[in-house]
């Protein structure tokens, strides 16, 4: 019999971790699919309904979602046209000055969140830098009223998400074998079409993790559109915030997530069906 | 080279700019001695003195501290010993679930666990939060801890059954010192993630339980400015020093 | 199944059933914390900006009960914590007035004995006894402010009097204005604009609500609750739809802030004290006694900014209007009373904010 539990010790210390994935992780979810079913949050099983989803399948609960799609697309994108080619200098830097670099580009990584949206008000309020450097220039006679609106919403989430993407494209272009560069040039290349046939191909799978760390949290981004966006859109983050904020409405509120939740599932595998064949076609090419 | 050309550095000049530029801002405005945000009305530590001061603030700090390491301490411990000796009974397949927690966004997790608390009528506090921080955290901690194991020659794990040794002598003296660093990396990772988490705390905080980020945010929301740019200033240095250190560590390990 | 492979299973399913017991019992942690607190504590459960800990530590010297203050952003997230604890856990709570009849239906507080409160006779008769807690045999107000719009006097300096219309009529309103961000009180002031009520509201005329704030949204830069005094600042808007207690504090700062009523009358939002239904009511009254003291919420006005409820104690308002609550001035104030179905409430604010 002790044989038998020390045969099982590996069992014993294992399930630990998966126990508490399944039961504060797997169950919650399943939760949540289970209230998006009920009438009324108090009691799970009593009363089976559809019409938490017909409350949801609206067309302001459509704009909801798409207007998050936009956002976090945008954002994704926009970090990485501005991403890849820091990833690319400093993965192609000397050595001494690439620990430097990624060190300051990991530490807005490791800055609060908060603080960073909080920061950008001290750029776009009336009195903030860029009015001031307006006024300063003569541009403008007078300030711009630049906080509050969609834009400056998009420009502080690419903000916050520019050093995740940056370090996932980094993490795989360091490992780039720069003899491969080396030899496309010698092998008469021209710089654009190593990049395109070369780089391009072999970082496509930092691109994917970029993209992927970007547009997921930024699908579900609450804060920034309350902060600088005036509040004046809901996003899928701050609906379901809302939702979940009042016990009456939490059952909606679990349709509209599992709802969202289907969406992004279906984007993230459009986006990644997309990228392979790009993938494809440049393999190709 | 094209990275040497003139346009890609001051391209990349340019990016870093805006990476700094409103975080400089930021810290330059804690010392501003005015009530409100964007007037500059003179160099002042005034808003220290309020925030050194301030009851709130240190529970918050405290809070954020104590949630991160149990998070920390949690994670990383079920993470070793699952990566260790999943693959020897079978549950590596598992691992499945680990990963699928980054790739759902922070609000449907945190949505999932409040919903669950208040069914299972869990007051929420200090515990709910380590609960959610430690399963943000596994899922930071088993994918750097496998990539790192998978490194590891398996022929050693043999020779030491070999010599006689029991698993869990294999796990201390052969596994851990080769995890080590990705031990230390990701632990400091879940620290600064826990310290910087906001949306899974927003959700989940209950009586007395604020942590920095979350009290950050109401302070913002209540228009209490300058104050946050203190704090804020505050926690940019403290993670400065702690990534500065953990970077000094790591070089001093590879060259010794 | 031969018999080891019964056993495996067997060991397997007590390992798990222990695992499973370890983290059920964590979870059972917090109610253990609750009850070996130590016995002479209070809770308290509140909003931010009327209350903080600073005067706790001498409460606590002068009678050994030791106090905790959770915070919650709005009334909604106070009715949130109570829901998901169902009043456990808290002694005192802060509850807006249209939330205590709910309270009191769902027997979340109990009855005060006005006895054990010895500065009730000096609260202002005019935040007392009124619809949503007559006599107030359940709450105990402590902050009352006064809904209406922050102006920009360098803007409206010849206009003197202010109607709802300027929020929603077209040739009024200004470019750019700010409203607070609570759908509740935007759908009141939207039928008191259209209606004249916020009573009996039907289907068409929940429409026609809608309709309007949609058209207003144009014009509204920022949504938002007490930040909203930035725009004022900043010169941004000339106009806000506010609260006035989140103005006090610029208008202290700034001589070019006012605070105004509309002329048809305004809303008014009384916060009181409740005592949960299984508090420790001896030291809920012990605290109250001691918050209500003249020093103390002569300091918590001060601090706040806040025209404090005790008629003994010195106010700092700086909105003359608003500086003592008279039956005067209640008369021409409405209460936010009317229970709008709260799934009316989600589809009225995902219709706004969507569009």
């Amino acid at each position: 019999m002790r044989e038998l539990i020390q045969k099982e010790f590996p069992f014993l210390f294992t399930i630990p971790a998966v126990l508490w994935q399944m039961l504060f992780f797997c169950i919650p979810l399943v939760l949540i699919v289970v209230l998006s079913f009920q009438s009324s949050p108090v009691i799970p099983g009593i009363a089976w309904t559809l019409d938490n989803y017909r409350s949801v399948f609206t067309h302001a609960h459509a704009i909801i979602i798409v207007r998050s799609l936009v956002l976090a697309t945008s954002t994704a994108l926009l970090c990485l046209i501005i991403g890849y080619p820091v990833a690319y200098f400093i993965a192609l830097c000397t050595e001494r000055w690439r620990s430097l670099l990624v060190f300051l580009v990991t530490l807005p990584f490791w800055t609060n969140f908060i603080t960073l949206v909080y920061s950008w008000f001290f750029i776009v309020e009336k009195n903030g830098l860029i009015n001031k450097i307006l006024l300063w220039s003569g541009i403008m006679q007078r300030p711009l009223v630049l906080a509050y609106n969609q834009i400056t919403v998009m420009c502080v989430m690419t903000y916050c998400f520019l050093p995740f993407m940056i370090i996932s494209l980094y993490t795989v272009l360091e490992k780039l074998d720069k003899r491969l560069l080396e030899a496309s040039a010698d092998l008469g290349a021209t710089p654009w079409q190593t990049f395109m046939r070369v780089t391009l191909p072999l970082s496509i799978a930092g691109i994917k993790t970029g993209l992927l760390l970007v547009f997921i949290p930024a699908f579900g981004e609450f804060a920034v559109p309350i902060i600088m966006g005036g509040s004046r859109y809901l996003y899928v983050g701050s609906t379901i915030m809302h939702y979940f904020m009042h016990r009456a409405s939490q059952h909606s509120g679990a349709a509209f997530t599992i709802l969202s939740s289907i969406i992004l599932a279906l984007s993230v595998y459009v986006a990644l069906l997309y990228l392979k064949a790009l993938y494809n076609t440049f393999k190709r090419r | 080279m094209i990275t040497r050309t003139w346009y890609m550095k001051f391209f990349v000049t340019g990016v870093y700019a805006f990476l700094y530029i409103p975080l400089l801002i930021l810290m330059l405005f804690s010392f501003n001695a005015g009530m409100y945000v964007t007037d500059w009305a003179g160099f002042s530590l005034h808003w220290y003195q309020v925030v050194f001061a301030s009851l709130e603030t240190y529970t918050a700090l405290t809070n954020s501290l104590f949630v991160a390491c149990c998070a920390v301490l949690l994670s990383v411990c079920m993470g070793a010993l699952y990566v260790f000796y999943a693959p020897l009974c079978g549950l590596r397949s598992l691992a499945g679930i680990f990963y699928i927690s980054l790739a759902i966004p922070e609000i449907i997790l945190a949505a999932s666990l409040l919903g669950m608390f208040s069914m299972l009528c869990v007051p929420l506090g200090l515990l709910t939060l380590i609960i959610g921080h430690t399963i943000l955290g596994l899922g930071y901690v088993i994918p750097v801890l496998s990539a790192r194991f998978e490194e590891l020659d398996s022929t050693l794990l043999e020779a030491s059954y070999d010599l006689g040794a029991t698993k869990w002598q294999t796990f201390i003296y052969v596994a851990l010192p080769f995890l080590a660093p990705s031990l230390i990396a990701s632990a400091l990772l879940v620290f600064i993630i826990s310290l910087d988490d906001f949306i899974l705390s927003f959700l989940c905080t209950g009586a007395s339980t604020q942590t920095l980020p979350v009290y950050l945010f109401s302070l913002i929301r209540a228009g209490a400015n300058s104050m946050v740019n203190v704090i804020s200033t505050l926690m940019v240095l403290a993670s400065t020093c702690i990534v500065a250190l953990f970077s000094w560590v790591e070089s001093r390990r590879r060259h010794v | 199944m031969n018999s080891s492979t019964i056993q495996i299973y067997l060991v397997r399913s007590s390992i798990v059933f222990v695992w499973l017991v370890i983290f059920g019992g964590m979870l059972l942690i917090p109610r253990v914390v609750m009850y070996l607190m130590p016995s002479k504590h209070i809770a308290i459960l509140t909003m931010p900006n009327m209350l903080n800990a600073d005067k706790l530590t001498q409460f606590t010297k002068q009678t050994g009960i030791s106090v905790s203050i959770s915070y919650a952003e709005n009334a909604d997230e106070i009715m949130m914590k109570i829901d998901a604890t169902q009043g456990q856990g808290y002694d005192l709570i802060m509850a807006a007035d249209y939330q205590i009849p709910l309270l009191i239906h769902d027997r979340t507080i109990q009855l005060l004995d006005h006895e054990k409160l010895n500065f009730f006779k000096d609260i202002y008769p005019a935040l007392c006894d009124h619809p949503f807690d007559p006599e107030n045999k359940y709450s105990i107000p402590y902050y009352w402010g006064v809904y209406g719009f922050g102006i920009d006097t360098d803007y409206y300096h010849d206009t003197h009097s202010f109607s709802w219309d300027i929020l929603f009529d077209a040739t009024l309103q200004p470019d750019i204005m700010g409203m607070r961000d609570d759908i509740r009180e935007l759908i009141f002031v939207a039928a008191q604009y259209l209606f004249g009520s916020a009573d009996d509201l039907q289907d068409a005329e929940y429409e026609a609500i809608t309709a309007l704030l949609i058209a207003q949204k144009q014009r509204v830069i920022m949504y938002a609750d007490e930040r909203i005094d930035s725009l004022l600042i900043s010169h941004t808007a000339p106009l806000i739809f506010t609260i006035s207690g989140d103005l006090s504090r610029a208008m202290d700062v700034y001589n070019y802030i006012d605070f105004v009523i509309p002329d048809e009358g305004s809303f008014v939002d009384i916060d009181s004290f409740v005592i949960a239904a299984d508090a420790q009511a001896e030291y809920a009254y012990q605290f109250l006694n001691y918050l209500y003291s003249v020093p103390v919420i002569s300091y918590y006005a001060k601090l706040f900014r806040l025209s404090p409820p005790l008629s003994t104690a010195d106010t700092y308002a700086k909105i003359p209007l608003l500086a003592y609550p008279t039956q005067e001035l209640f008369s021409r104030l409405k209460f936010f009373d009317t229970v709008i179905p709260q799934s009316r409430i989600d589809a009225m604010l995902v219709a706004l904010k969507s569009a």
